[in-house]
């Protein structure tokens, strides 16, 4: 899985609290988690469960054998057993086997859902084998939207400057905004869209203006999701209108003209049931933008472009599809 | 209306957004596919849906709806509800089908609809 900075895709005012937001919704526990867990086998006795929470400052050990996990001990466990004279027990006989875990691919908002919901404060993380990856705390996930803010306003301050050096002024004549979309990501699909939504409202544009690009823009990123097998969103503000290009890897579209067709489509099963897939995406993106292009054919990439005029243009005849 | 009144009329329990209540609904959309949503060119409008996933609400967030209210007692994901909770999406659950509720909300006789 390659590693993208979620960084490229925010909108470009250091101000805008959604920031956090977005960070939060596009951020996984693994992208947070501590890796370097401490753990404990069974037959230790909850004595050196005591020194590894003093030494290391914790409040929780998960137990292992091997890379599975079987249970946990918490500082509750270790309180209780110093109370009763049973410190020299086993950890076996005093771990709890249930244990609440989270998988490293889910986003970081579903995992504090988790901990608010379980009442417990540090998750041990688990990968799609059901080893034990890491642990994540909601120190952990502030530490990293710290670092993450820090890099957002760091990488502003520096377009500023460059802006600046070459214009003279500080306003640029195009912003871009570019955004990775993978496929079959239903979780993030729709983020490239919202982010524009929101920059374009930084630029009091009008708002039934930003609703079409937005519609185009949410189609154009599901197809990428639903039909490719993955791509790249490209956003250019002028000061007079948007330009937004669409572009997948694959695998390409046969017809393009039947693509086109009100209620054509090859969305599966699965898909369907998320409540898309009525064959609307491609129309829908016509009819919302002033300029549309398309080029595709089977075996190759799919490009989607579309212009969208921030003031009334003259209607135009509307334009034959380009097939490649 | 405000979603306050949408609430009183279908019997709803609000999931999320207990202090949005005083918002403004000019209308109302209801479906269960999104491209039809994404199709419409009503604003601040409460769509009424049975789709739970958190699609939909990234949907009315693009499309700048008032709120979601899920009909047939369905309720959201934990994942809907905290995309609703980071962009500011009400939504509501009832226990109506969608008939029951669009006719409710247009303020029509449940008991003779058709006139």
């Amino acid at each position: 899985m390659t590693e993208h900075s979620p960084l490229s895709s925010l909108a470009t005012s250091p101000n805008d609290i959604s920031i956090v937001s977005e960070l939060l919704n596009q951020l996984k526990v693994r992208d947070v988690m501590t890796r370097s867990i401490c753990t404990v086998t069974p037959d230790k006795t909850l004595r050196v469960v005591q020194h590894l929470m003093r030494d290391k400052k914790i409040s929780g050990v998960p137990v292992v054998e091997g890379s599975r996990l079987i249970g946990i001990i918490s500082l509750d466990d270790i309180i209780r057993a110093l109370d009763r004279g049973e410190i020299n027990m086993r950890v076996w006989e005093k771990m709890s086997r249930r244990v609440v875990t989270v998988e490293d691919h889910v986003s970081v908002v579903k995992a504090i859902d988790e901990m608010e919901k379980s009442g417990f404060g540090r998750l041990p993380v688990l990968d799609k084998d059901g080893d034990l990856v890491g642990i994540l705390t909601h120190w952990d996930v502030v530490r990293k939207l710290v670092v993450m803010l820090q890099e957002v306003a760091m990488q502003a301050e520096q377009r500023e400057r460059s802006i600046l050096a070459r214009t003279g002024s500080s306003q640029p004549e195009v912003t871009t905004l570019d955004f990775d979309v993978e496929h079959d990501d239903f979780e993030n699909a729709g983020r490239a869209s919202s982010a524009v939504k929101k920059a374009l409202q930084a630029r009091n544009v009008d708002p039934a203006v930003i609703r079409r690009v937005a519609v185009g823009m949410y189609e154009a990123e599901l197809n990428i999701v639903i039909h490719s097998t993955g791509g790249t969103m490209a956003a250019r503000i002028y000061s007079d209108r948007i330009e937004v290009a669409a572009l997948d890897r694959g695998p390409g579209i046969a017809d393009v003209n039947l693509a086109m067709k009100e209620g054509f489509s090859t969305a599966s099963e699965k898909v369907r049931e998320m409540g898309f897939g009525a064959g609307m995406g491609l129309p829908n993106i016509k009819r919302c933008s002033d300029v549309f292009t398309i080029s595709s054919a089977l075996g190759e990439h799919t490009e989607v472009s579309f212009t969208v005029f921030f003031t009334p243009q003259k209607p135009t005849p509307p334009s034959a599809p380009e097939s490649a | 209306m405000t979603l306050r009144e949408c609430v009183q009329r279908l019997d709803a329990e609000v999931a999320v957004g207990d202090d949005a209540l005083d918002r403004k609904v000019e209308s109302v959309a209801a479906s269960d596919l999104l491209s039809d949503v994404l199709a419409t060119t009503k604003h601040n409008y409460l769509l009424i849906t049975g789709l739970v996933t958190p699609q939909v609400v990234r949907t009315a967030e693009l499309m700048g709806s008032a709120g979601i209210c899920f009909c047939r007692g369905k309720y959201p994901s934990q994942e809907a509800i905290g995309m609703a909770k980071v962009h500011g999406i009400p939504l509501l659950c009832t226990r109506l089908a969608m008939f029951e509720a669009c006719c409710r909300l247009a303020g029509l006789d449940l008991e003779r609809p058709y006139r």
